[in-house]
């Protein structure tokens, strides 16, 4: 098992370097001189010279991108242009929220998600089955900013349940009390794509010819659905929900917004307006590498469900 | 006698029509009904979405204003209509762009295979080592906010599933027969590829293209709800809904139109993009 | 009586708004311990006809007559009291041991399953009958395998289990769909040898849907050849393959290459016409080089211990 979780972390270090990389160079091509863009057109050429120097923006680009991976060998994400802080605090700082965000998602898109395509699928072609791909049709087309909208409108301002604002406090209470809505409107688009992908993977195994030898032995439905059909069902729905794992982190970002919400989506467009680019450079990386553990904890839960998958 | 029948079968078909095969007719309807009129914004929006009217702002609908108006008084339908054709044309320019460039990347990597397929696939994984949207967040960030760029993004954003669809069937074709005795006939790599291989792999990438079209218009609102889009004063739908949000608690309606201008294009889309799989791949025959 | 008794059974499926009979009103009687081979070309019936003596034909299928087991009809009792006879008196094996056997679960769990259900034993003594059971079908090493995973097994292995399901509950009758066709001959023969060797131990009888001219004269007492839907004729497997009397018979054993003979293969000319367009009279007529007007009515099956449907052979 920890040979197998090495041996898929090296596998992805070509893929990292190649991502450290691109970022950057694409840090580098920016249009216009970054210590402009942050000091402003009034800064003075002293103070201009001054910055470069600090952020070592007159070295050859080959001694940059060097001085680049030395410093994330010693585990550094260098420091914001602009307020002098190293990137990797202020990431740490915003990432549970975040990520508290996307697993309240993932949760709500797999509890509902799951029964609800299982249940259009047993009902295939009646008008449950209809209804169910029609909601989730509607669910995977809906903006997740527009879902969110709908929500405060809703549950925030007609019924004001829940804050319009999401601020993570504190105490787990009122942490999970701001999460809801947000939570709930990833969560929901998280639930469309769940139904869908469940349907079609129920459909597809209730068609094998072990599900006949199971109904061939009086085996009673539901212990066919729930043990026979069910586990198989839920490899291909892994896979797909790992893939979706990383619309969710990219969406989190729109969610943040609307709900003014902290975390990581909320730093990169504020490092956008202020053309902070090393921070941009840091949460990049940040981002990269969540999808590659992403991909790894998929491989690892496969392992749950299929006996077929060893790790060695 | 032959019409008889024809007649016949006509309207059996037409009563036996399957409820979703009538929802991708739906799509298709909808999806024409908003590229007409919005390519045609110009003509047929009441107002000049650019007109303000500070006297007039912040309205709810009116025979005036069907849709309202904003913070600005602008109307909300004209601003909609013109943002929508930007949403169109830079969702359909893109997805165009990256089904071109990605299906000759994919078909190049697997033809040729080695160290092409090894270095080009990797470069596909790198880019999908970001979350979707994020990708083109940057790559507008870094090269700046006008249209070409904007289509640059969400191209590169979308390449990689295009090149991981038509790099599969490649493989396998490359081993078959008919492109071996291409290869004794001395064709060369490029008539081969482009004559023999692209026909076999162009039916699943387009299947596709209309679900990543939805993902294209999709990836557009949310670059300019970030304020990434086209700049303004020109209309996009994402930066209307994001400045409708700062008045929501009192005219919710400026931020609700153009969220549901955007979903039901997507909708439109995913509707297509279903019914089209389905007729391709009748075995999935309503499967997802 | 019989053990099993099928009685003018119809099998119809619905095809572009009309409903076409694709078993065509079949009889036959199955006794205590011994074997009938239901043998035909693809499509004519045969493995449809098995499906519904389980009941596992889709719910798109239209059935009409009679399966009479022990004096029950299984086509007019409900799908709660069908579970309970299926798996327990009625078994059934499938072709394709790679995939009939799911891949998440413990050859010990499938096993035990039906002796849960039918038998009410805990999941200890199951584990310990699936065992013995094992065994029962010469797999070595049964302990370990009752923990191990279908694909940890091979071909043989994989049917062989199958064959310990389906015998779980020592059930009365064992249906088995080309249990052998995909796999090696060797392995076919032992396969075969088993089967026959527990069906003298345990009083069973079994129906064996099969194409395999070779595994009907290895296995079978009785034979009951199928074409396009119709029993065309019924005999003792000795008289069978002595002196078939049905056009189609004959043509089809004269196909097979045989090696006590030097006859010239004669393939049967023409095809199954499709279920659309079947002939109103006798359905092999189009392809029968002694048809006559008189086949273009319904023949019936005639005769007392070697049965035929066809004009042209009056007694036998």
């Amino acid at each position: 098992m920890a040979g197998f979780i090495l041996k898929r972390i090296l596998s992805s270090v070509p893929t990292l370097f190649g991502v450290l990389t691109l970022v950057f160079l694409l840090v580098r091509v920016v249009p216009g001189d970054p210590a402009l863009a942050i000091l402003g057109d009034n800064a003075s050429e002293q103070a201009l010279q001054a910055f470069r120097e600090q952020m070592g923006l007159n070295e050859p680009i080959w001694q940059q991108y060097l001085s680049f991976l030395a410093q994330l060998a010693s585990g550094s994400l260098g420091n914001s242009m602009v307020t002098g802080d190293p990137v990797f605090g202020a990431v740490l700082k915003v990432l549970p929220h975040t990520l508290q965000l996307t697993v309240f998602a993932l949760f709500i898109g797999v509890i509902f998600g799951v029964p609800l395509g299982i249940w259009s699928a047993l009902r295939r072609d009646t008008w449950v089955d209809y209804t169910c791909r029609l909601v989730s049709l509607v669910g995977i087309s809906f903006p997740s900013f527009l879902i969110a909208i709908v929500l405060i409108l809703l549950f925030a301002i007609e019924i004001p349940l829940f804050p319009v604002i999401s601020n993570p406090e504190d105490t787990v209470a009122s942490s999970l009390y701001n999460l809801v809505l947000p939570g709930m409107s990833l969560g929901l688009i998280m639930t469309a794509f769940v139904m869908r992908t469940a349907r079609s993977s129920y459909l597809n195994v209730s068609s094998e010819d072990y599900i006949r030898t199971a109904k061939s032995k009086g085996t009673p439905r539901h212990i066919i659905i729930f043990r026979h059909a069910l586990r198989n069902a839920l490899i291909p729905i892994v896979t797909v929900v790992g893939l979706y794992m990383g619309l969710l982190i990219g969406n989190s970002v729109l969610t943040e917004i609307v709900f003014n919400r902290p975390g990581l989506g909320k730093l990169i467009v504020l490092s956008l307006n202020l053309r902070d680019y090393s921070m941009l450079q840091g949460l990049m990386i940040v981002y990269a590498f969540m999808v590659v553990l992403v991909n790894l904890i998929t491989d690892l839960t496969y392992g749950l469900f299929d006996p077929r998958v060893t790790y060695s | 006698m032959r019409t008889d029948s024809l007649n016949k079968r006509f309207f059996s078909w037409v009563f036996n029509l399957n409820p979703l095969t009538a929802l991708t007719a739906l799509g298709l309807v909808i999806f024409s009904l908003i590229l007409v009129v919005s390519l045609a914004a110009p003509i047929v929006a009441p107002y000049d979405p650019l007109e303000q009217n500070i006297l007039n702002r912040l309205q709810g609908a009116s025979s005036d204003h069907w849709l309202g108006t904003d913070v600005f008084g602008r109307d909300t339908l004209s601003r909609i209509l013109h943002g929508a054709q930007i949403s169109l044309v830079i969702g359909l320019t893109s997805t165009g762009i990256a089904l071109v460039a990605g299906t000759g990347l994919g078909i190049v990597a697997g033809y040729y295979g080695g160290w092409t397929d090894i270095v080009l696939m990797r470069l596909m994984d790198i880019l999908l080592a970001f979350p979707t949207l994020i990708t083109g967040l940057l790559i507008v960030a870094v090269l700046g906010t006008n249209p070409i760029n904007i289509v640059i993004a969400i191209a590169i954003t979308l390449l990689p599933n295009f090149a991981r669809v038509a790099r599969a069937p490649t493989i396998t074709l490359k081993e078959r027969e008919f492109i071996e005795s291409c290869r004794a006939l001395g064709y060369s790599d490029i008539r081969i590829m482009g004559v023999h291989i692209l026909p076999n792999v162009i039916g699943e990438v387009v299947v596709l293209a209309s679900l990543w079209t939805a993902s294209a218009i999709m990836i557009e609102a949310y670059l300019s709800f970030i304020g990434l889009g086209v700049a303004p004063p020109t209309p996009t739908l994402g930066g209307m809904i994001r400045q409708g949000l700062e008045n929501i608690l009192d005219t919710p309606w400026v931020t609700i139109y153009p969220g549901f201008a955007v979903m039901f294009i997507v909708l439109a889309l995913n509707l297509i993009g279903d019914g089209v799989r389905d007729a391709i791949d009748p075995k999935a025959g309503g499967r997802s | 009586m019989s053990i099993l008794s099928v009685r003018d059974l119809k099998i119809s499926f619905k095809l572009q708004g009309a409903w076409h009979p694709a078993v065509n009103g079949i009889s036959f009687d199955v006794e205590r311990n011994e074997t009938v081979c239901i043998v035909g070309e693809s499509g004519c019936g045969k493995s449809i006809t098995a499906l519904s003596i389980m009941g596992l034909l889709t719910p798109a299928a239209r059935l009409e007559g009679a399966i009479e087991y022990n004096g029950q009809n299984l086509l007019e009792i409900s799908e709660k009291d069908l579970e309970k006879i299926r798996g327990d008196k009625l078994s059934m094996i499938f072709q394709e041991p790679m995939t009939s056997l799911n891949p998440v679960l413990k050859i010990g769990q499938q096993i035990a399953e039906p002796l849960i259900f039918h038998k009410g034993l805990s999941l200890n003594d199951a584990w310990k009958e699936a065992k013995e059971l094992l065994e029962l079908v010469r797999i070595p090493d049964a302990s370990a395998r009752l923990n191990q995973y279908p694909h940890q097994l091979s071909g043989g292995m994989r049917q062989r289990v199958m064959i310990a399901i389906g015998l779980a509950c020592k059930p009365d009758i064992l249906i088995a769909d080309e249990p052998t066709t995909a796999l090696d001959v060797t392995i076919q023969a032992q396969v075969l040898a088993l089967l026959d060797e527990i069906r003298k131990e345990q009083d069973l009888s079994i129906i064996m849907i099969t194409h395999d001219l070779g595994v009907v004269a290895n296995i079978a007492d009785r034979v009951a050849v199928m074409y396009a839907g119709d029993l065309v004729e019924m005999a003792s497997v000795q008289n069978l393959f002595e002196t078939p009397t049905y056009p189609y018979t004959q043509a089809f054993l004269s196909s097979i290459p045989r090696a006590d003979r030097a006859d010239k293969l004669k393939p049967i000319r023409g095809q199954v016409p499709p279920i659309y367009d079947m002939p109103e009279g006798c359905r092999f007529s189009p392809r029968c080089d002694e048809a006559t007007e008189k086949c273009n009515q319904k023949p019936v099956l005639a005769g007392k211990m070697h049965q035929t449907r066809c004009w042209m052979r009056g007694e036998v």
